[in-house]
C-alpha cells in the first residue's frame, strides 16, 4: 500500500498557480495537442475533394474544438481532482440524465439516436458519460478501500457499467457502449478487485456477447461481425469499407503517397462520410505510409505509458484510478479504431482519440488528459 | 497495486504490438499487392479509336469513308447511384425528375433509338458496369440522347463505314466487319494500311466511376489509317455500272460483268459486277451477289481467245493478215471429231477469218503455230496464273493444261477458247498487250497509299512484266480486229460513232456438268473492245452470262451493244477526239 500524503499538508496549500503550471506534465500535453493538430490536417486532406461545402469546412470546426479542448484541459489540470471527486454522485446523475435526454430528444444520424442538437453545434453525450463513469468509479473504488476485493464492489461497478451500456445500446451505439467494458475492467484490475471476480466478469462478457449476437444485435451489426470473421465476404457490400481501408493503408507502403495525395481518399474509394471520422487512420496510413502510421501507434503508446506512469506515482488510489480509467478509455478507442481499419477487430463506429472528426469526443479526450495532469500536478509535496 | 499497473503496461504494449505487426504486414510485406489494387481502383485505360482511312478513286473522289458515330453505353453502376439519389430527392419532394428508374431510362432511350425498351432494360438489368446498348448511332440521334440527359448513358466514340456510291464498285471496295476488319476487296487486301493504330489514355476515376479529366496522363494519340488511292475512275465506273444495269434489264442474264483497263499502264479504270450488293446495308447481302466475278470466275472464253492465236501466228510469221486458209465449207473432221463454223466458208484470209470468227480457220492457223509455241504464247499472255498479286480477293488462277496433257484435238479447241479456263481480268490484261504494242503490264488497282494528311507513302508504278509480241505484230492484230467491228464482221453492234473501234466477240457454250456436254441453252456472250483502234486509250471487256432475253445469245448481239453504249460515254468522258481517218471512213 502506498503512503497517502495528508491533503491538509501546509506545503501543498501554499502552492501557487505558477507552481502548479510548472508541475504540469508538458510532454504529455504537447503529445496530445500535436496529435490533435495532425488530426485537423488529416481531416482537411480527407474532405477537401468533397462536393459538399459543409464537409470541406469540417477542419475549421475541428480546429475550434481542439482549441476549446486544449484550454479546458489546462484549466482542469490546475484543479485538484480530489475536489472534483466530491461530486461523484453528481457525475453519475448527470451521465444518466444526458443519456435519457438523448434518447428522448436526440437527433438520429446514420440510424443512431446519438446526438443532441444545440443550435450551432451537436453534441454526442455518450462521449461525456465515459468521463462521468471514470470519475464516479474512481471515487467509488477509492471509497471501498480494503473492501475493494469483495464481490459487492465488483457487482456495483458492473451494475453501473451495465446501466450506462444499456442506455447507450438503446441509441444504438454498440461501439461506444462496448468501450465501457475495458474501462471498467482496467479500473477494477488496478484497484485490486479479486482476480476471481474479474475472470467471472470476462466469462459473463463473452456469454453476454454471444447472447447479444443471437438476440439483440441488429442485422447490419451482425453483418459487420461476419465480415470481420470472413474478410472476403461481400466485397461490394458489408466488406467494402474494410477492403477499401486495407487497400488504402497497404498502398501507402513504407513512405506513403504524400499529404493530400491519397487516391483511395481523394477519389472517394474510402467512403467520404466516414473517411474523416471513423476511418481517418486509413487516410493517415495511405498518405504517410508505415512511417506515419507506425509513428502514430508509438505516439499513442507513449501517451498511454505516460498515463500509467502518472497513475503509479499518484498520491492516492483515486488519482491512480482516474489515470487508469482515462488510459483505459483512450486505449480502447485506439485499439478498436486502428484495429478495425486493418481487419484486426470488427468494424464498430468509434473515433480515433484526438484525430477523428468529432467535437464532443475531442473535448472528452482533452478532459481526460486534464484529469491525468491534475493527478500529476497534485501527486504529492510541492518542491 | 504497482504490480498490476506493470501488468497493464505489458498488456497494452502487447496489444499495440499486434497492431504494429499487422501494419508491417499490410504496409511492407504485402504492400505491392495493395498498391496494385489501389491502382486498379482508380486507373482507367481508355481506348481512342483510330479512324479507318478512306478509299479514293484516281481523282481523289471518296469511294469509302469513315463517319464519326457513337456506341451507346450504359454505365449501370453510375446510373443506379444517380437514380437512387433522384428517388430520394423526389421522395422528399425537393425536385421532380423525368426518370427515376431504369425502366424509365430504357423507355426514353427506346423512343429515341426506335428500339424495344424491354430489351434495353433487360440488358441494363443484367449488367454490373458498362454495357453496350446500341452500336454505331449517328451523331444526330446521339445529340437527341444528350439533350435527354439520361443518367449514366455514355457515347463511345467510334466510326461507321460509309460507301457513298452504294452498290457502285462494291466488289472492288469490299466491306468491313463489325469489328472493323476489311472483309473483301481492297478493304481486305489493304486492311493493314487502312486500319491505323488505336490510341489510349490513362486516366483516373473516382469511386462513382466518373473519369477525372484533370488526372489524364500518358496520352497516346491514335494514328489514323492511311488513305488508299485506287486506279478506278469513278465516272467510268459509274458509266459501266449504269450500262450493266441496262443490260440486266434487257437480257435478263444470270450475271454480267465488265472491266475497263488503261492498256499503257495496266491500270484498272472500272470493274463492275451484276448482281451486286450495297455494303452500306450488309444485313441484306447474299453470298452469291458478293462474289467478284471479274477475278473469281473461271470461264471458257470462246472466240475472244482467238486473238491470242492470231497474235501468236503473226508474231511467229506463220501467217500474215492476208494468208489464205481453206475453211472446209463449214465442217471439218480432225481426228474424226467434227468441228463446225456458223457459216459455210471457203478460202478466207486471216483478216476474214477474224471477221467471220471461223473456228476451222483458227484451228488450221493454230496447227501451223504448233502445240508448244501456242502454249508458250498463252502463258506469256498471262493465262493460267494469278495476275493481281492479291489486291483483289478471291482471284482464281484459271485452267491451262500443259502440252503433255493435251489431247489430239486440243490444238483445234484451245485456239478457239475451249478447254481453257480464264478469268475476266486475265482476258483484259492479255488484250492490253495487243493494245499497247506488245507489253504485258501488271494489272493494278491500287495506285497510291497516302497518310491521313495526304502525303504519299507508297506508289504502285505501272510495271511491264514482259514483252509478249513485237509492236508491229500488235499493230497488225489490231488492224485485223478493226475489221470485226464492221458490216462484214460479227460485231457491227459494237461501233462507236466517230471512232475507229477494234474488238472481238465471243459466244461460248457453257459446259453442262450434268449432261457432260456443251449446253445448247446456256451461253457466255462476251466482247472485248479497243478504242480508238489505232492507239487504244482503253480496253473494255463485257461478259454477259447466260442471257435469256430470247432475242439472241451471241456476243455480237448481246455484249457488243453494251460495249458500244459504254464506250461512247467513256470516250466522251476521256475527251477523246475522233481520228481524221475514222471520219473519212464514216464519210464514205
Amino acid at each position: 500500500m502506498r503512503t497517502l500524503i495528508d491533503p491538509e499538508s501546509p506545503a501543498l496549500k501554499k502552492a501557487t498557480l505558477w507552481d502548479k503550471l510548472m508541475r504540469i506534465h508538458w510532454p504529455l500535453y504537447l503529445l496530445a495537442l500535436s496529435a490533435a493538430l495532425i488530426g485537423v490536417a488529416c481531416i482537411y486532406s480527407a474532405t477537401w475533394t468533397s462536393d459538399r461545402p459543409e464537409m470541406r469546412m469540417a477542419f475549421q470546426r475541428q480546429a475550434m474544438w481542439v482549441s476549446i479542448g486544449a484550454a479546458t484541459s489546462l484549466v482542469i489540470s490546475l484543479i485538484d481532482y480530489k475536489k472534483l471527486l466530491h461530486f461523484a454522485w453528481g457525475y453519475l446523475v448527470i451521465g444518466f440524465a444526458l443519456l435519457v435526454v438523448t434518447l428522448a430528444i436526440g437527433q438520429e444520424i446514420h440510424g443512431a439516436k446519438s446526438w443532441i442538437n444545440l443550435g450551432p453545434m451537436s453534441l454526442q453525450p455518450a462521449e461525456f458519460t465515459k468521463i462521468c463513469f471514470i470519475l464516479f468509479l474512481s471515487w467509488y473504488l477509492g471509497l471501498r478501500g480494503k473492501d475493494v476485493k469483495t464481490f459487492q464492489t465488483f457487482f456495483v461497478s458492473c451494475a453501473v457499467m451495465g446501466a450506462f451500456m444499456l442506455l447507450i445500446l438503446k441509441q444504438p451505439d454498440l461501439g461506444s457502449a462496448a468501450v465501457f467494458a475495458p474501462i471498467c475492467f482496467l479500473m477494477m484490475f488496478v484497484a485490486g478487485v479479486s482476480k476471481r471476480w474479474l475472470i467471472v466478469g470476462l466469462m459473463t462478457g463473452v456469454v453476454g456477447f454471444v447472447m447479444a449476437f443471437l438476440f439483440v444485435l441488429k442485422e447490419y451489426q451482425k453483418l459487420r461481425l461476419i465480415t470481420f470473421l470472413n474478410p472476403g465476404h461481400d466485397l461490394a457490400g458489408a466488406g467494402y469499407h474494410l477492403n477499401q481501408s486495407k487497400i488504402a493503408i497497404g498502398s501507402g507502403g513504407l513512405l506513403g503517397k504524400g499529404y493530400m495525395e491519397g487516391t483511395q481518399n481523394m477519389l472517394g474509394f474510402l467512403p467520404r462520410d466516414v473517411s474523416f471520422s471513423d476511418f481517418i487512420f486509413s487516410v493517415i496510413g495511405e498518405e504517410f505510409g508505415f512511417l506515419g502510421s507506425g509513428a502514430l501507434v508509438i505516439g499513442y503508446a507513449l501517451l498511454l505509458l505516460t498515463g500509467l506512469s502518472i497513475a503509479s506515482r499518484a498520491k492516492d488510489t483515486e488519482g491512480m484510478l482516474l489515470c487508469a480509467g482515462v488510459v483505459g478509455m483512450i486505449f480502447a478507442h485506439v485499439f478498436e479504431n486502428i484495429g478495425m481499419t486493418i481487419g484486426v477487430t470488427p468494424i464498430t463506429g468509434i473515433p480515433l482519440p484526438f484525430i477523428s472528426y468529432g467535437g464532443t469526443f475531442i473535448l472528452a479526450c482533452f478532459i481526460g488528459i486534464g484529469l491525468m495532469q491534475s493527478v500529476h500536478v497534485h501527486r504529492g509535496r510541492l518542491s | 497495486m504497482k504490480g498490476r499497473i506493470i501488468a497493464v503496461v505489458f498488456v497494452l504494449v502487447l496489444l499495440l504490438s499486434t497492431l504494429s505487426v499487422r501494419l508491417i504486414d499490410i504496409q511492407y510485406v504485402n504492400a505491392r499487392n495493395f498498391i496494385q489494387q489501389a491502382a486498379k481502383n482508380h486507373t482507367l485505360q481508355m481506348i481512342v479509336k483510330a479512324r479507318r482511312g478512306d478509299i479514293l478513286d484516281a481523282s481523289g473522289n471518296i469511294m469509302a469513308t469513315s463517319v464519326p458515330c457513337r456506341n451507346i453505353v450504359a454505365d449501370t453502376i453510375r446510373m443506379r447511384q444517380i437514380l437512387a439519389d433522384r428517388r430520394k430527392l423526389a421522395a422528399a419532394g425537393k425536385k421532380k425528375f423525368q426518370q427515376v428508374s431504369e425502366d424509365e431510362v430504357a423507355r426514353e432511350l427506346g423512343r429515341i433509338l426506335a428500339m424495344n425498351p424491354k430489351e434495353i432494360a433487360a440488358k441494363m438489368r443484367e449488367s454490373k458496369g458498362d454495357v453496350i446498348l446500341a452500336k454505331r448511332i449517328g451523331l444526330d440521334q446521339w445529340g437527341t440522347i444528350m439533350e435527354a440527359k439520361l443518367p449514366g448513358i455514355k457515347g463511345e466514340e467510334t466510326y461507321i463505314r460509309s460507301y457513298p456510291e452504294g452498290r457502285g464498285a462494291a466488289h472492288v471496295l469490299g466491306y468491313v466487319s463489325n469489328e472493323g476488319v476489311g472483309m473483301d476487296g481492297v478493304e481486305r487486301s489493304m486492311n493493314s494500311y487502312l486500319l491505323g493504330t488505336d490510341g489510349f489514355y490513362v486516366t483516373e476515376k473516382d469511386a462513382r466511376q466518373v473519369e477525372m479529366r484533370v488526372y489524364r496522363s500518358q496520352d497516346k494519340q491514335p494514328k489514323d489509317g492511311y488513305n488508299i488511292c485506287l486506279t478506278i475512275d469513278q465516272t467510268i465506273q459509274h458509266i459501266v455500272e449504269e450500262e450493266l444495269d441496262a443490260a440486266m434489264q434487257t437480257y435478263n442474264p444470270s450475271g454480267v460483268y465488265a472491266i475497263v483497263m488503261k492498256p499503257d499502264t495496266g491500270e484498272i479504270m472500272a470493274m463492275a459486277n451484276r448482281p451486286s450488293y450495297d455494303p452500306n446495308s450488309r444485313g441484306q447481302m447474299d453470298i452469291k451477289s458478293m462474289r467478284n466475278r471479274c477475278v473469281a470466275d473461271v470461264v471458257e472464253p470462246g472466240s475472244t481467245f482467238k486473238i491470242v492465236t492470231t497474235a501468236a501466228a503473226l508474231n511467229e510469221e506463220v501467217a500474215n493478215l492476208d494468208t489464205v486458209f481453206f475453211c472446209e465449207n463449214g465442217s471439218w473432221e480432225y481426228y474424226r471429231v467434227p468441228l463446225h463454223d456458223h457459216g459455210s466458208y471457203g478460202d478466207l484470209s486471216v483478216r476474214q477469218i477474224l471477221q467471220k470468227s471461223s473456228n476451222i480457220g483458227f484451228a488450221k492457223i493454230a496447227i501451223g503455230v504448233g502445240e508448244e509455241r501456242l502454249f508458250s504464247y498463252i502463258r506469256a499472255f498471262g493465262f493460267g496464273r494469278r495476275t493481281m498479286d492479291g489486291y483483289l480477293g478471291g482471284e482464281a488462277k484459271g485452267k491451262l493444261a500443259s502440252v503433255d496433257r493435251w489431247s489430239k484435238i486440243s490444238i483445234t479447241r484451245i485456239p478457239i477458247g475451249y478447254e481453257v479456263g480464264v478469268t475476266p481480268i486475265q482476258v483484259v490484261s492479255a488484250m492490253s498487250v495487243i493494245a499497247n504494242g506488245g507489253s504485258y503490264m501488271r494489272p493494278i488497282i491500287v495506285r497510291e497509299v497516302r497518310d491521313a494528311d495526304g502525303k504519299e507513302q507508297f506508289r504502285y508504278e505501272p510495271k511491264e512484266l514482259r514483252q509478249v509480241i513485237r509492236p508491229e505484230t500488235a499493230a497488225r492484230v489490231l488492224e485485223g480486229l478493226e475489221g470485226v467491228v464492221s458490216k462484214e464482221g460479227t460485231a457491227a453492234a459494237a461501233k462507236v460513232p466517230g471512232f475507229r473501234v477494234a474488238g472481238k466477240t465471243g459466244t461460248a457454250r457453257k459446259w453442262d456438268a450434268e449432261k457432260k456436254c456443251y449446253s445448247r441453252e446456256r451461253y457466255l456472250a462476251s466482247f472485248i473492245g479497243f478504242l480508238p483502234a489505232d492507239k487504244p486509250k482503253f480496253v473494255m471487256l463485257v461478259m454477259v452470262d447466260e442471257p435469256t432475253g430470247g432475242k439472241s445469245f451471241y456476243g455480237g448481239k448481246v455484249a457488243a451493244p453494251v460495249f458500244s453504249a459504254a464506250a461512247k460515254r467513256i470516250a466522251n468522258h476521256l475527251d477523246l477526239r475522233p481520228a481524221p481517218a475514222a471520219m473519212e471512213v464514216a464519210a464514205r
